[in-house]
């Protein structure tokens, strides 16, 4: 497929003795929600990390927008419309909510090199970001500091941080994680409002939010894609019943 | 540069290795005093005139560079330039998948740490009219340290305090005893331990507790 926005092209990973990544061939259609299931140590959250740049692979390409990033650092991904949230809330807590996303809207603007004037009170970074606190249901928390906020709220901070970078990918490293039921409900419709905007690739070991989101599921085990397909196709398949949905499904 | 590719206690020793470097090489450098050091003959002149030999408006000069570098960086912290160094030390992962090249934004500011220590490099030498490799020992470099700790890390105020504590009660404490170190060093353990925001930390803790009262 030549028109994805991001394709993995036979990538390889491992840590010592043990294959993470396996001969991983993935692609991400422009604007689809691609969710990344399977059991626990079955490498989604290093796929995420060597998207990113934050780990290199040992071998295979990495394709974005039709260019290959593989050896570019990870704030050049970002640069290039690479966004991605942690699967532990990664925010700057001695900072609000507000100037978290303000940095990301910066980010975007470029002319960080400059030492004069007050960041702080500038409405051309202030303004984004505080629609992109809206965007989440934050804007009323905006000056809280990041540390201060609840779980969910901080899960919601880390999409809001993503939403202003405006992203041509978004990577999403288990958003529920340590929710309760009604935050994750929360962050589905949420997800659900969000999606079309960009395309997103979701790790999430939550079924009923990756069935309830995803528009194409692909099952990682041991590294490998075991299955690809939609989210029916999937959930029928016998391999991967057998293989991990059996026990999440029950 | 070098320095910069390694990072927290490997940054700091590597710093270190390099200020010993310097400290070596201009021991043995004869022809400027060596170990010795040597006397400056005379200040510096500004434009032609020889300002700084007054000692009041020395003083002043030296006040004014100070004020000037507070202001400048109050400024800098609260700038977008500021905010990502800031927001570099609080989480670097973060930045860099935000988008900053965080490796360009710490030299900065490595440079402009510089080019301050450079500056008052020149207005301590003018001061004592004498330089010796001594300013380049470890234990100088220690010395600032604690200043900065004492004061309270991460502050502008909490620098200035903190180097105004450690003179005060360097000079306090050897008029008292000769091995005045063996008093400050419990009491500086005794900060770090549980003072951790320093002077400036301790202050804005009491004016909390007095707030609520």
């Amino acid at each position: 497929m030549t028109d994805a926005v991001l394709h993995l092209e036979r990538l390889r990973k491992s840590f010592g003795a043990l294959v993470v990544t396996d001969d991983l061939t993935f692609d991400v259609m422009p604007r689809e929600l691609h969710a990344v299931i399977g059991p626990n140590g079955a490498g989604k959250t290093t796929l995420i990390n060597q998207i990113s740049g934050l780990i290199a692979p040992d071998a295979g390409t990495i394709q974005f927008g039709g260019r290959d990033i593989t050896a570019l650092p990870t704030h050049a991904r970002a640069e290039l419309g690479l966004a991605r949230s942690f699967q532990v809330s990664s925010i700057l807590p001695g900072f609000s909510a507000l100037e978290n996303v303000a940095l990301a809207v910066q980010s975007r603007a470029g002319s960080s090199f400059r030492v004069l004037g007050r960041a702080a009170a500038e409405a051309a970074l202030n303004d984004p970001a505080m629609a992109a606190l809206a965007d989440v249901g934050l804007a009323e928390r905006a000056y809280v500091p990041a540390g201060e906020l609840a779980h969910g709220e901080k899960r919601a901070l880390e999409l809001a941080i993503a939403l202003a970078m405006q992203p041509k990918v978004l990577l999403l490293d288990e958003p529920m994680a340590g929710t309760g039921r009604e935050e994750t409900a929360r962050l589905v419709e949420l997800l659900r409002r969000l999606k079309g905007r960009f395309a997103v690739v979701l790790v999430e070991h939550d079924m009923t939010a990756v069935f309830a989101l995803a528009d194409r599921i692909s099952v990682l085990i041991y590294g490998r894609i075991l299955a690809s397909g939609t989210p029916a196709g999937v959930r029928a398949d016998p391999r991967v019943v057998a293989a991990y949905l059996g026990d999440e499904m029950e | 540069m070098v320095c910069l590719r390694t990072s927290g206690v490997y940054f700091i020793m590597i710093t270190l290795a390099f200020g010993q470097m310097a400290f070596f090489t201009a021991s043995s450098l004869a022809p400027f005093g060596g170990d010795d050091g040597l006397t400056i003959a005379a200040r510096n002149t500004l434009a032609g005139l020889p300002l700084l030999r007054n000692e009041r408006a020395f003083y002043y000069l030296v006040f004014a560079c100070l004020l000037g570098t507070y202001l400048f960086c109050s400024a800098l912290v609260g700038s977008r330039f500021g905010r990502v160094v800031r927001g570099a030390k609080e989480n670097p992962v973060r930045m860099a998948t935000i988008g900053f090249d965080v490796y360009r934004f710490q030299l900065a500011t490595y440079v402009i740490a510089g080019a301050l220590a450079g500056l008052s490099g020149f207005l301590l030498a003018n001061d004592t009219e004498f330089v010796s490799p001594a300013y380049m020992s470890w234990q100088r470099s220690g010395e600032l340290i604690v200043m900065v700790l004492l004061g309270g890390l991460g502050s502008l105020d909490g620098a200035i305090i903190g180097a105004a504590a450690y003179l005060l009660t360097e000079e306090w404490l050897s008029g008292v005893t000769e091995n005045w170190k063996v008093i400050f060093g419990p009491v500086l353990v005794l900060v770090v331990l549980f003072a951790r925001g320093g002077l400036i930390g301790l202050a804005s803790d009491l004016a909390r507790r007095l707030a609520r009262d």
